[in-house]
């Protein structure tokens, strides 16, 4: 599974609740694909309010200058929401890598694609005592189960990206992210 | 620093466009910014506050954009660059004083991140259906300066030369970006690599008088001891009223006009991609002209000669070069996010069919889409 | 004028265009005069109005940096041109129409912000430029071309709203009191911060023809007499002070 990071240009959706982190995921991501020395187009959606809402954050990764700017069939779709699930999953193509939290999201058996479920709600809950750091969870286990981006980059991107009082945590929960990646292997 | 070939005296960042548009204006010499909030434009205004107060300039929230656009036309007579960001809503409601800064020959940019207008409309969507607010929105005869930027790299560089070209003809300009390039995150260097234009602010002649035909006057400050006399009346060269000298209202209504009309070919930019044997050319502008860009790649690789005329600078509107891309092509596309504005300008300078791609649903315009559009034309 | 004030005059003036009996005319000497005492040079001075009969007082008149501008907007403009250069003695002149109605949310926010301009507002309690219209300060019961059988709603107390908004000073007086005008333009000049100076300056084309009297002595003589001070004011019921003017300083 460890071959998106040849693909260029790579579609990345990442989809849930405003507040969740999403697009603060998107972000990190994007600033990870740049220290890898790529090109990179990152946007948003969200709606008018600041809090809930759905809240989706795109990224185009790629090797030569991005035309479209936005994603047109994600090569790697996450999803920490069921409205986001159901409207961005199955998707368009079989290539397309799904990742869900089960803590949010129940697929349906009909998903095309590949399907992987990372409790990052969960363990994040079970660390930390909160929710907050599972968007980085997430982003440990998808970076090394698809290489997308290379684990020093996206350290980097949480020095680059995160108050310094937030590190620890957030290296703390891109390796849980790790390790549960390992665990299920790819 | 992993894969990186390219030697850039800046390195890259990861930067917003919105913000990219604040790190450019700080670093062509703006030092006055005077705004109120709106969606998509905000982060512009609150970068400004943290770049301003760090530095010698002055950043002041505004009571309402009829406050903030007045407040930058006294800023400039001061002697500061000033700037002011906004979208739609706001836009409206600068058009008086846009006219005034105009008439009175001042410098100012002038930064809208379009949303899906009109009204309140969707504040968080896109849209590109300011153009014509750009060019009319202001009562009267007004030939302005509008330019487009599609990436965020445009957001930087086009901000630099929105204020120089204002600062060298004495113009207010339009840096018409929308919401998708303004919330754009991309690579950018913001770069220290290029020239900066301050006006004239000492020399011969009046301030408000030129005897070239496209003249544009020296400018001396408030303060400077020239006891100005700034009107948006009818004025003479010195700029005493002369509210009823039908002869001095055409010839500064004229000459406001040559400014802009007569160096059309150094205001105007435009770039060709993949045009030499086109047989059909989209014309586009702004994050409109990068869907039409993948569609045209995508065509070509279905052996559909297609190519983009893009333009950077919308008004004054690229009138020549639609004109000889319509001797080129069997047929001109024009996609963007409006009923067809620009569609409509562009028939007016080729006799070749120029089609409106619109779209207003809020988002940016699929390649696909344009793709199924051309292999459909008749 | 028997000080010489033609030094602050423009050069290439050829006579102001207020109509005979203007009371914007005196109000122009009074601030002159005030200017002149405080000796500030001309180069260190802005004026900047709006649109009006009231905005033409500085502009083209005074021979300083002026800025005429758009209706009401006068206050937004200074704020930029202050802001960026301090050193300048900035003066906003313009009318009540300007300043209180079309302009009246600048008026408020530059007082809440107590940016360092002193505004003077020459009220002539009516739209003069544009044919007598009612305003935001015209008196109840007062004749005006929008409101021939008299205007029915309360006018602005200019000078409390001034002060409520966070004025450090404000000022009424009349036209037909040049010296404590002059005073009050002076004391509003040397107090940093945002002050304030009302002229009641009648308009005898616009007000007086339609209200008590076309002729000038007998207009004037009717604004003077309908001005009170603060004492006085407090043994008036509400509809009775309306109908005045209490003259005065205001301070916080
Ligand atoms: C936006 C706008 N609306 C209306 C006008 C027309 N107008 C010009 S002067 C004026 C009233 C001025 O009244 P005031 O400020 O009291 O000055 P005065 O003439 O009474 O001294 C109006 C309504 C204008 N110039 N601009
Ligand atoms: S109309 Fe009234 S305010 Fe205007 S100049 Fe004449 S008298 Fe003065
Ligand atoms: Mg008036």
């Amino acid at each position: 599974m460890n071959n998106t990071m040849s693909k260029s240009p790579v579609q990345v959706r990442i989809g849930g609740e405003a507040g969740q982190g999403v697009i603060l995921a998107g972000v990190m991501l994007a600033s990870a694909a740049m220290e890898d020395g790529r090109k990179v187009a990152q946007s948003a959606r969200y709606g008018a309010a600041v809090r809930g809402g759905e809240a989706t954050a795109d990224l185009v990764i790629s090797d030569t200058p991005i035309d479209y700017p936005h994603v047109e069939i994600p090569d790697i779709l996450v999803v920490f929401s069921q409205q986001t699930y159901d409207r961005f999953a199955p998707p368009r193509t079989e290539d397309t890598k799904v990742f869900y939290d089960p803590f949010f999201v129940t697929p349906s058996k009909t998903s095309g694609g590949s399907l992987r479920e990372i409790s990052a709600t969960e363990m994040a809950i079970e660390r930390f005592g909160k929710s907050t750091s599972s968007n980085l969870i997430v982003l440990g286990f998808i970076a090394q189960l698809t290489g997308v981006v290379s684990e020093a980059s996206l350290n980097a991107a949480i020095e680059q990206n995160l108050p310094s009082r937030h590190r620890a945590v957030g290296l703390e929960a891109l390796a849980m992210g790790k390790k549960a990646a390992l665990e299920v292997g790819g | 620093m992993t894969g990186r070939e390219r030697v850039i005296e800046a390195p890259e960042v990861l930067v917003q466009g919105n913000v990219a548009v604040a790190e450019a204006a700080i670093a062509v010499g703006c030092r006055f910014f005077g705004g109120y909030p709106i969606t998509p434009s905000s982060e512009i205004m609150v970068r400004m506050a943290e770049l301003l107060r760090a530095g010698d300039g002055v950043f002041i929230q505004m009571e309402d954009e009829l406050a903030s656009i007045c407040a930058v036309i006294g800023a400039s007579w001061s002697g500061a660059k000033s700037m002011t960001a906004t979208s739609g809503p706001g836009l409206s409601l600068m058009q008086e004083a846009l006219g005034y800064a105009y008439f009175t020959e001042t410098p100012l940019v002038l930064v809208d991140i379009q949303r899906a207008g009109p009204a309140t409309g969707q504040a968080t969507h896109v849209g590109q259906g300011d153009m014509m607010q750009f060019r009319y929105g202001s009562h009267g005869d007004v030939f302005p300066v509008a330019l487009v930027p599609w990436s965020v790299q445009e957001c930087y560089d086009l901000t630099i030369r929105a204020f120089n070209l204002s600062e060298k003809f004495r113009i207010p300009v339009f840096l018409a970006a929308d919401e998708a390039v303004g919330h754009l995150r991309e690579n950018v260097v913001l770069h220290r690599n290029f020239e900066v234009v301050d006006r004239v602010k000492k020399g011969a002649g009046d301030p408000f008088g030129s005897p070239l035909r496209d003249g544009v006057p020296v400018m001396p400050s408030f303060g400077d001891g020239g006891h100005l006399m700034v009107t948006g009346s009818t004025h003479d060269a010195r700029g005493f009223r002369k509210v009823d000298d039908p002869e001095i209202h055409d010839a500064l209504v004229t000459r406001l006009m040559r400014k802009t009309l007569d160096h059309v070919d150094e205001i105007v930019e435009i770039e060709e991609h993949m045009l030499d044997d086109a047989e059909v050319a989209f014309f586009a502008y702004g994050v409109s002209a990068r869907s039409a860009l993948a569609a045209v790649k995508r065509l070509r690789s279905k052996g559909v000669k297609a190519g983009l005329l893009r333009a950077l600078t919308i008004w004054p509107f690229p009138e020549k070069q639609v004109t000889q891309l319509g001797a080129k092509v069997k047929a001109i596309v024009v996609p963007e996010l409006n009923k067809g504005m620009i569609a409509g300008v562009a028939r007016g300078f080729t006799g070749t069919p120029v089609h409106a791609f619109t779209q207003t649903n809020g988002k940016i315009i699929e390649p696909e889409r344009l793709v199924k559009f051309v292999e459909e034309l008749p | 004028m028997t000080r010489d004030m033609n030094k602050y005059l423009r050069e290439g003036l050829s006579g102001t265009r207020f109509c005979p009996g203007c009371g914007h005319g005196i109000l122009m000497g009074a601030i002159l005069r005030a200017v002149d005492r405080l000796g500030i040079a001309m180069e260190d001075l802005l004026f900047v109005s709006g649109i009006g009969c009231a905005a033409w007082i500085p502009s083209p008149n005074i021979g300083t940096d002026t800025l005429h501008t758009l209706h009401g907007r006068a206050l937004a403009f200074a704020t930029g041109a202050k802001l960026v250069n301090p050193k300048l003695t900035t003066i906003v002149a313009s009318g009540d129409g300007d300043l209180t109605s079309i302009g009246g949310n600048h008026l408020i926010h530059s007082a809440r912000r107590n940016l360092d301009v002193t505004v003077i507002c020459a009220n002539n309690l009516i739209y003069g430029m544009t044919g007598g219209q009612t305003a935001s300060t015209t008196p109840v019961g007062a004749r005006t071309s929008t409101d021939p059988d008299g205007n029915n709603f309360r006018p602005f107390d200019i000078c409390n709203l001034v002060m409520a908004s966070g004025a450090r000073y404000a000022a009424r007086f009349p036209v037909t009191r040049p010296n404590q005008l002059i005073d009050a333009i002076e004391k509003a000049l040397r107090i940093k911060g945002f002050t304030f100076v009302e002229a009641v300056s009648p308009c005898p084309t616009q007000f007086g023809r339609r209200n008590s009297t076309a002729e000038i002595s007998a207009l004037y003589d009717s604004v003077d007499s309908l001005c009170i001070s603060k004492a006085e004011a407090q043994t008036m019921d509400e509809d009775e002070r309306l109908r005045h003017f209490v003259v005065g300083e205001f301070e916080p």
